[in-house]
């Protein structure tokens, strides 16, 4: 074990993986900052850019600018109320008002306490938990996959839209594009139009690129520009150590949600945000106050989404099954450096699992120093004209996208799953559940036909193992949890707490 | 541990997601409320066109989807999947899988058809309408973009599409343009080629290197 960490140091203690780490950080927290701007976006531009480093390197890199954007997220939220991740609209709720009053700055303080706290914790998580899952996971065979994928599946569907429906819409169209190219089995094409790219399937990076940094484009282009929005100012009020402590037990019980939530294969972090401050708010003793600047809302929220940064990486690391869209991109990481991540990857691999534990816990540490200058200097990053920002991330697509494999058809994919995607957005159609499914649909497939064979047809071999029976039934479960939430719930507000003064905002900019 | 969570994840997550919607429009639902509520007359006949249109919208995406999957799983399918003939469960046909997600999204498409028609939607995000000019034109940017990315190259034909975005949010000013838009295409030209070793497309300007 301790020879094995030894060697684990070893792979991480070199100049360009602490690089890594920083520029990363850096990268997302900045990019997380800008207005309409995501995280994810950031990290499928920046992987073209990490195929020529070392393996570790690029998904150092990756995970940095993952964790960097979700704080990041929280800086426009708190002072212009336009959150740069979907996570950080619960931030929003009582961080602008906290702004409102002067306060931002406090807010934006406890915000990187939170985030910093619930990172580290999520991370141990993640160090301590991912070997356990790996070494249960060594048992599966292609049942209990394909039970673990429709669990992770309906999960992402469910969650990641406004309604289950066209969620589960959303996944089919990603499980159809998925299927184009050859069969698994028979070495037939499939859906090719004989067209000799189409052979080995559309590729995940262009379709990735085209369907979340397209749309963003051509949104901004066709909403009437809304600049000079105005941030407030950070003011001179420092979170001091009494707001803290106060603050303390929300990010507790935000990280433990953010952790159990992450931990879930399709979850994310938005839903583990909003769970969490509604936890805060429910537990408090004064919760009359949260959405009118309650410190404690801000701290829950933060918690909550930052905590699952380290917790999703569980099920990718130990199960090769990627729980949201930025893990997606980060296996797609893996993949193009010849490794897959599964619990293969720590019998094989350990020293490499060690290396990236390392690199992953000094990330938080670098959070902390890069979020506290960031605070600082944010009214320069608000100010980037949109006119010049987006212009930029389209050239980058391009370059980025003909990079991947030197080849001008998948210029062609990105643009036409640009559209695609621009048409689901204005649709109302989420596209996390569409890229997961694209992902996870050729698993999905090759474990069904494989388990079929080994049981020649007889859908009994799904009930064989508890763990396969397990998850299908936790499958139906949601499935029917998620039914009746949305009967049920139909018409009522959103969160409780989440009702803001009307006087306070009346021209809110749209992100 | 990690399942007992589950039960309070899906029992929430209706709310958790709604939010979400309004939020990613960078206005929570309850400003847009509120909106309603201090409007004049003219802004609230219009939020409730949206909410009409939010129900409409649902019509039309599910009998679309569904009409979609029934033009791929009659047509297509039966034409671009080639099957061998001796398959022992037709559960390992290389056709099966498609035809099956095909199914299954037309019963959702119709599905949501159905509940738009019988209840209307609920879920209404009330986001301001996007200018549906300004979204085609800056598709035909891009458009354009790949047309010329092979005569011109990747270097030439961005210095072109960059500032012709640019212009389409508004931006007059070249002095602030120009630079940008040479520097970052050749940057990036130079980063994949010199420090990754990918080589690019260079068009015309090959034969000045």
């Amino acid at each position: 074990m301790l020879d094995l960490l030894a060697s684990g140091f070893a792979l991480f203690a070199s100049v360009n993986n602490v690089l890594a780490v920083v520029i990363g950080v850096v990268i997302g927290v900045v990019i997380g900052a800008i207005p309409g701007m995501t995280g994810t976006m950031a990290v499928a531009l920046a992987l073209p850019f990490t195929f020529y480093m070392h393996p570790i390197t690029a998904i150092l890199l990756l995970v940095g600018i993952y964790k960097g954007a979700y704080f990041g997220g929280s800086i426009p939220a708190i002072l212009i109320k336009t959150p740069g991740t979907p996570a950080a609209a619960c931030t929003a709720l009582d961080g602008y008002a906290l702004a409102q009053r002067g306060e931002g700055g406090k807010a934006l303080h406890i915000a990187l306490y939170a985030s910093c706290i619930a990172d580290v914790i999520s991370t141990l998580a993640l160090i301590f938990l991912a070997g356990v899952v790996a070494s249960f996971a060594l048992r599966f065979g292609p049942p209990e996959f394909f039970a673990l994928i429709c669990f992770a599946l309906t999960i992402t569907a469910g969650v990641s839209g406004s309604s289950l429906l066209r969620g589960l819409i959303s996944a089919a169209l990603g499980l159809f594009l998925a299927t184009i190219g050859i069969d698994l089995v028979y070495g037939t094409t499939r859906l090719t139009f004989g067209e000799p790219e189409l052979m080995s399937g559309l590729n995940f990076i262009p379709v990735l690129i085209g369907l979340f940094a397209l749309p963003e484009i051509i949104d901004a282009v066709a909403r009437p520009d809304l600049r000079g929005t105005g941030a407030k100012p950070v003011g001179a009020r420092r979170a001091s150590w009494p707001d803290l402590k106060r603050c303390l037990p929300s990010i507790g019980r935000g990280s433990l949600i953010g952790v159990v939530l992450g931990a879930i294969p399709g979850i994310g972090a938005a839903p583990a945000a909003f769970l969490s401050y509604s936890e805060a708010r429910r537990k408090s003793k004064t919760p009359e106050r949260f959405g009118k600047g309650a410190i404690e809302g801000v701290a829950a929220a933060e918690a909550g989404n930052n905590a699952v940064c380290g917790a999703t990486l569980i099920p990718l690391l130990a199960l090769g099954v990627p729980g949201d869209v930025v893990t997606a991109v980060i296996m797609g990481a893996f993949m193009v450096h010849g490794l897959s991540p599964g619990p293969m990857l720590f019998e094989q691999n350990i020293t490499i699992v060690y290396a990236l534990f390392m690199g992953i816990l000094l990330g938080s540490a670098v959070l902390f120093i890069a979020g506290r200058l960031a605070i600082g200097t944010f009214s320069r990053v608000a100010d980037i004209p949109k006119a010049v920002l987006f212009p930029a991330v389209l050239v980058l697509c391009v370059f980025g996208t003909f990079a991947v494999n030197n080849n001008m058809f998948d210029v062609l994919v990105m643009l036409a799953m640009g559209m695609v995607g621009y048409l689901m957005l204005r649709l109302d159609i989420p596209a996390a559940p569409f890229l997961i499914a694209f992902i996870l649909g050729p698993m999905f497939e090759d474990n069904l036909r494989r388990s079929l064979l080994l049981s020649n047809g007889s859908l009994e071999i799904f009930f064989r193992s508890w763990i396969a029976v397990l998850f299908l039934a936790l499958t139906a479960l949601s499935v029917v949890a998620v039914i009746r939430k949305n009967v049920r719930f139909r018409g009522r507000p959103p969160i409780a707490g989440a009702r803001v003064d009307p006087e306070s905002d009346t021209a809110a900019p749209p992100r | 541990m990690t399942w007992i969570g589950l039960g309070a994840v899906t029992l929430r997550q209706g709310w958790c997601t709604q939010a979400e919607a309004g939020c990613r429009r960078g206005e929570s639902t309850a400003v847009h409320d509120a909106r309603i509520g201090s409007a004049s007359p003219a802004t609230v006949s219009l939020e409730v066109r949206r909410t009409v249109s939010a129900r409409t919208r649902d019509l039309w995406v599910g009998v679309g989807t569904a009409v979609l999957f029934a033009y791929l799983l009659l047509v297509v399918i039966p034409n671009q999947i080639r099957t061998p003939a001796s398959i022992a469960n037709i559960v390992m046909s290389p056709a099966f899988w498609p035809a099956a997600i095909a199914v299954l999204a037309i019963v959702l498409g119709l599905a949501l058809a159905a509940k738009a028609f019988i209840t209307g939607s609920a879920d209404d995000d009330g986001e301001s309408s996007p200018t549906t000019w300004r979204s085609l034109a800056s598709i035909g940017i891009m458009i354009g973009y790949y047309l010329l990315l092979e005569p011109l190259g990747i270097v030439l034909a961005s210095v072109i599409a960059m500032p012709a975005l640019s212009a389409l949010f508004g931006e007059r000013r070249v002095v602030m343009l120009a630079p940008i838009a040479l520097l970052l295409p050749v940057g990036l030209y130079f980063f994949f080629t010199e420090v990754a070793h990918i080589p690019m497309p260079l068009g015309p300007l090959s034969d000045l290197i």
